[in-house]
């Protein structure tokens, strides 16, 4: 009787210490650590490179990311004497049919702009290697003389637990006049 | 020696039975013989009218039941609030009639029901044929009669002094501070009163808002009702307080508050204002007689900064609202993912009317 009561009571007191002594990370920990990660690159991949005018270049914007996306925001930045944006839509990089917030392309002013979410809960896990969005950019102007560059202006990149990406980097494309 | 150690926790666990149950009926967690409950007031508002008309500011309406007199409740802007009817369970079933100036019986008339449990005030158009115009005081005339001679008249007794009637108790409702507020943010809502005189023994008060745009979390009793024991129930956004004096207060005339009512604002100012509105109060005084009250405002508006999309109320809407929105995007109020903050337009649905919504305000700051 007396043995197993002293059995039990060392039991308890051996489980209290091992709840009180776990040293659980707390969310802000499990947050920063996923917002530290590597760096997310954004690249802007043509179909091809040399164009002449009339042509009809489709672009893909391509996200190499360690964690998953819940939402993107993408501005693109064109010389609109060379080029004309048709039409910027979404890529599978945030399911099959994202909500588009913004959906915006200025040709006067070179710019366009496109802001995407993830249509219901993220999957906070695995890495993403996938299209964001898609331009389709019509030549406008000879490019004999020069390279024309499109470039991302701006992005924010919101990860599976719905903080912003902090490191993105973007990486431009340029395009040259057909021989 | 085993037997023995047997016996001694045999007496050992009887005794702990026998002591836990007398803890237990101490404590009050066996059951009782129920108790009569007190009764609860029906309170009655709504408009007052007399062939279509508004009846006039000032005019007072009564509830009878039988013999007995509610009120009086003064009727503003062609509105009265507040007419509290209580009787004990023998007088259910009784009609209730309702009187302008205590003499001009309404066309509707309602049937009393004993409750024991705060119900919410019921709304009703009185409907009076005519205003009842007031009898005459009887005043000397002047009379030819000669001046009688020097004969003794005897002298009138001195008047006893009665009491001369309080004013009705006016109390009013505001918001405290400057009234702006944001999501998530609480605030304080103040019934005020002047009392007039009258001594508040107890003290009864239903406050309702938009349970979509604010939750009530607690209250509490004001300088006016200092020694007080405050009981609630909050039922979405609304709110019966039910407060009891230890000691009928003082007769103060002074305005002061009677109940601060916490509360928190749950959206963003998507209509601009959030909206309290008293349905019902009833005070009673140290005779156990309701107190005549004379409702200056029954309702305070709080501004909402701040504006729909901001789903994660940061004060501005940008690809992280976008997200969470599209994380709520599809669900309605019973869905896993549902967000109450995300349905902009609070219908219960988180579809394309609420993105549009996001969209619009996309890039603003608050």
């Amino acid at each position: 009787m007396r043995y197993s009561f002293t059995v039990l009571t060392a039991i308890l007191v051996a489980v209290l210490l091992m709840l009180t002594c776990q040293d659980a990370p707390s969310d802000q920990e499990i947050r920063a650590s996923v917002i530290e990660g590597s760096t997310v690159t954004v690249s802007l991949l043509p179909a091809r490179s040399e164009v002449a005018v009339g042509d009809k270049i489709l672009f893909s914007i391509q996200v190499y990311a360690n964690r998953s996306l819940s939402a993107a925001d993408i501005e693109l930045s064109f010389a609109s004497q060379y080029v004309q944006v048709v039409a910027f839509g979404a890529g599978d990089a945030l399911g099959p049919s994202p909500l588009r917030g913004i959906d915006h392309i200025d040709n006067g002013a070179g710019s366009a702009r496109i802001a995407l979410a993830r249509v219901g809960p993220s999957d906070i896990t695995g890495p993403v290697e996938s299209t964001l969005a898609t331009v389709m950019l019509e030549i406008v102007g000879s490019l004999a003389d020069t390279n024309l560059s499109l470039s991302i202006s701006q992005i924010e990149l919101v990860d599976g637990k719905y903080n912003i990406i902090s490191e993105v980097i973007a990486n431009q494309a340029v395009l040259t006049s057909e021989q | 020696m085993i037997h023995k150690i047997d016996i001694l926790y045999w007496r050992l666990a009887v005794f702990m039975l026998v002591l836990s149950l007398v803890v237990v009926r101490l404590t009050g967690a066996m059951p009782v013989h129920a108790q009569a409950l007190p009764a609860f007031p029906l309170i009655y508002h709504g408009t007052a009218e007399i062939q279509g008309i508004p009846v006039k500011d000032g005019a007072l309406i009564t509830a009878r039941m039988g013999s007995v007199v509610f009120g009086p409740v003064v009727v503003k802007d062609g509105a009265f609030y507040n007419l509290a009817v209580k009787a004990d369970s023998s007088h259910n079933k009784e009609v209730i009639t309702f009187y302008l100036q205590g003499a001009e019986p309404a066309e509707q008339q309602m049937i009393y029901k004993y409750v024991n449990y705060p119900i919410l005030p019921s709304a009703m158009v009185l409907t009076f044929n005519s205003m009842p115009i007031p009898t005459p005081t009887p005043s000397a005339t002047a009379t030819s009669t000669p001046i009688p001679t020097a004969t003794l008249v005897p002298t009138p007794a001195p008047p006893i002094p009665t009491p001369s009637p309080l004013s009705p108790m006016s109390v009013g409702m505001e918001i405290v501070g400057d009234g702006t507020l944001s999501r998530g943010e609480r605030g304080q809502l103040r019934l005020e009163a002047n009392p007039n005189g009258h001594r508040i023994l107890r003290l009864e008060a239903i406050i309702s808002a938009d349970p979509r745009q604010v939750k009530i979390l607690g209250s509490e009793p004001g300088d006016l009702l200092p020694r007080a024991l405050s009981g609630q129930q909050v039922s979405g956004a609304a709110m019966t307080v039910i407060i009891f004096q230890l000691d009928a207060t003082p007769a103060l005339h002074r305005m002061g508050s009677l109940v601060e009512v916490e509360f928190e604002v749950l959206r963003d100012g998507g209509t601009g204002e959030v909206k309290f509105e008293l349905l019902g109060l009833n005070a009673i005084n140290e005779n156990d007689h309701p107190i005549a009250i004379d409702l200056q405002q029954s309702e305070a508006v709080a501004s909402v900064i701040g504006f729909p999309g901001d789903v994660n109320g940061d004060a501005i809407v940008n690809i992280i609202d976008l997200a969470l929105f599209g994380r709520a995007f599809g669900t309605s109020e019973r869905g896993r993912y549902y967000n109450a903050v995300a349905d902009f337009n609070a219908d219960g649905v988180i579809d394309t009317l609420d993105l549009s919504t996001i969209v619009y305000y996309y890039n603003k700051e608050s």
